[in-house]
């Protein structure tokens, strides 16, 4: 039996955990990290080089340079939420994911308004720009990481108030 | 401190499931809808100034779909707007099929149709475009295309028109008409009316139709016949050679609508009497009551399609203006651009050798009309 701030670890529950960890750290990892910054390789599979040209540029509109590096910061976080659980830091590991996932819906979303500049390859001659206005929806997607966020805040305040 | 941590789980839970829930309905009605819109064949009014389409959307729900609204605003190559349009906004609420037409109403007052209709022009077109899914997404569209516009009635020549003689107050005028029709889309087929006017008096002195029929991408040569009234001094034409400025009114119809251009052409008018000259009588005498007089005179006909044809015959009158004598007629025919020369012969009565003078009147008749000329002629026997 050993103990790591503050949670006792034995083989079995170690393994579990390292378990758990593995594959919520592989599922965000493929959610949050691959598939967002392989997107256009994956559809490149699937589509004709006409349309992954087309599909490459609006890609590069729509995903954010910043959303692949908040999608690695969950996995790792996730990771440790798995591993740590339990643990006097395991509040504030849940308060970083929640804040990550808050983080990665406004980048996914561009703040509520994304802009799709029509690439020049899609039809010749027609430039253009589409706005999507989509704040409600990325306010619902940011719901459950204030939440997570909010349950954080709550374990820590519960595990200070235990120590005093 | 459990509850509430039970109470938070319960609520990511659901929030989560909220979030795809709402995001998978929304994508499902989008794609319902896009995929019931049948969209008819375009009307054109220009008379009214409208396009409508009509369009038919149905909305399963959940979410209403507001505000389609679509404005176009045409820039010719320079970047003055010629052209632009708005829609009516249209709602579909849900549960409901929509059966209407998108009207834009067209401004075409500044729409410079002859100038489109004739020459190739590189046009910008911008579209505003706005559609609505309440309450979850409001899109916007601002679209820029650049449109290259073939004219339909390119290169419009107007041939230097054939003109013949119909009669004294009118020509027979052959226009030949030509032109490319570039526009890979709107084919020409109308009948167009042209009225011919006097540039300078405006007067409309000419009538006729021709039907004109050319494909896209295709060229069309024809020849318009009208008969132009001579509106002007006969007299002063049949002397004097002048430049005679026409103004062409084209009115073709196409639909409802009804394009008019215009173009000018000149005619070079040839007198047919020009540069007459009459030159010095020679007198003898005849028998013992009369004189001979032989009166030279010499004109060329500059006309390139009328024939001066005619007779030239008088009297010879005393200073009291009484007869004393005759002119014998004389009748000429003159081809177009040639010179004619020839002798007036006369009959005057001894008894005016007392007088200084003769008055010779003379009548020119031809199919333009009579002219009086009168000539005072010296009597030196």
């Amino acid at each position: 039996m050993s103990k790591l701030l503050d949670v006792q670890f034995n083989k079995k529950t170690l393994a579990v955990r390292l378990v758990v960890a593995t594959i919520l750290g592989v599922l965000s990892f493929l959610v949050f990290y691959f598939i967002p910054s392989n997107l256009s390789t994956i559809l490149s599979l699937i589509t004709t080089p006409n349309v992954r040209r087309i599909v490459s540029v609006l890609l590069l509109t729509v995903i954010d340079p910043n959303l692949s590096s908040v999608g690695l910061l969950i996995t790792l976080l996730t990771l440790l939420y798995a591993l740590l659980y339990g643990s006097k830091v395991h509040g504030y590991i849940t308060t970083s994911l929640g804040l990550s996932f808050v983080a990665y819906a406004y980048l996914l979303f561009h703040g509520g308004s994304i802009s799709i500049e029509i690439p020049k390859e899609l039809i010749p001659r027609l430039s253009g720009v589409i706005t999507l206005n989509l704040k409600l929806l990325m306010i619902l997607f940011m719901l459950p990481g204030f939440l997570i966020a909010l349950k954080g805040i709550l374990e820590i305040v519960e595990k200070f108030n235990r120590r005093s | 401190m459990k509850l509430v941590n039970k109470i938070l789980n319960v609520a990511i839970v659901v929030s989560v499931l909220l979030a795809f829930t709402i995001l998978g309905v929304f994508v499902w009605n989008i794609v319902q809808v896009s995929s019931s819109i049948s969209i008819g064949k375009p009307s054109m009014k220009f008379l009214d100034s409208k396009i409508e389409l009509p369009i038919n959307i149905s909305n399963l729900g959940p979410f209403s779909i507001h505000e389609i609204s679509v404005k176009v605003i045409v820039f010719d190559e320079y970047g003055v707007k010629i052209l632009e349009g708005t829609t009516e906004p249209l709602k579909v609420e849900p549960a409901s099929t929509l059966q209407t037409k998108i009207v834009m109403n067209l401004n075409v007052s500044t729409l410079p149709l002859e100038k489109l209709l004739t020459e190739n022009e590189n046009l910008s077109v911008k579209a505003n475009v706005s559609i609505s899914v309440l309450p979850v997404v409001k899109v916007t569209g601002k679209f820029m295309y650049e449109l290259t516009w073939d004219a339909p009635l390119r290169e419009l020549k107007i041939e230097k028109p054939k003109v013949s003689f119909y009669n004294a107050t009118r020509l027979q005028v052959l226009l030949p008409i030509s032109f490319e029709n570039e526009n890979r889309f709107v084919p020409v087929d109308t009948k167009v009316e042209v009225r011919v006017f006097n540039a300078t008096s405006n007067v409309q002195v000419g009538l006729g139709y021709i039907n004109i029929k050319a494909p896209p991408t295709s060229s069309f040569s024809g020849n318009l016949t009208t008969l132009v009234k001579l509106d002007r001094s006969t007299v002063s034409l049949l002397f004097n050679d002048k430049l005679l400025r026409f103004r062409v009114e084209f009115t073709g119809t196409y639909g409802n609508a009804s394009i008019s251009f215009r173009r000018l052409f000149n005619l070079s008018w040839g007198a047919p009497i020009s540069n007459l000259k009459v030159g010095i009588p020679s007198l003898h005498l005849y028998n013992l009551t009369h004189i001979k007089f032989v009166l030279p005179f010499n004109f060329t006909n500059n006309s390139e399609f009328i024939t001066a044809n005619g007779s030239l015959r008088g009297v010879a009158l005393d200073l009291k203006n009484n007869v004393v004598g005759i002119v014998e007629p004389l009748s000429f025919n003159v081809t177009p651009k040639k010179f004619f020369s020839g002798e007036l012969v006369g009959y005057i009565e001894t008894s005016v050798l007392t007088e200084k003078a003769v008055i010779l009147k003379l009548t020119l008749q031809t199919s333009f009309g009579s002219v009086e000329i009168e000539r005072e002629m010296t009597l030196h026997v």
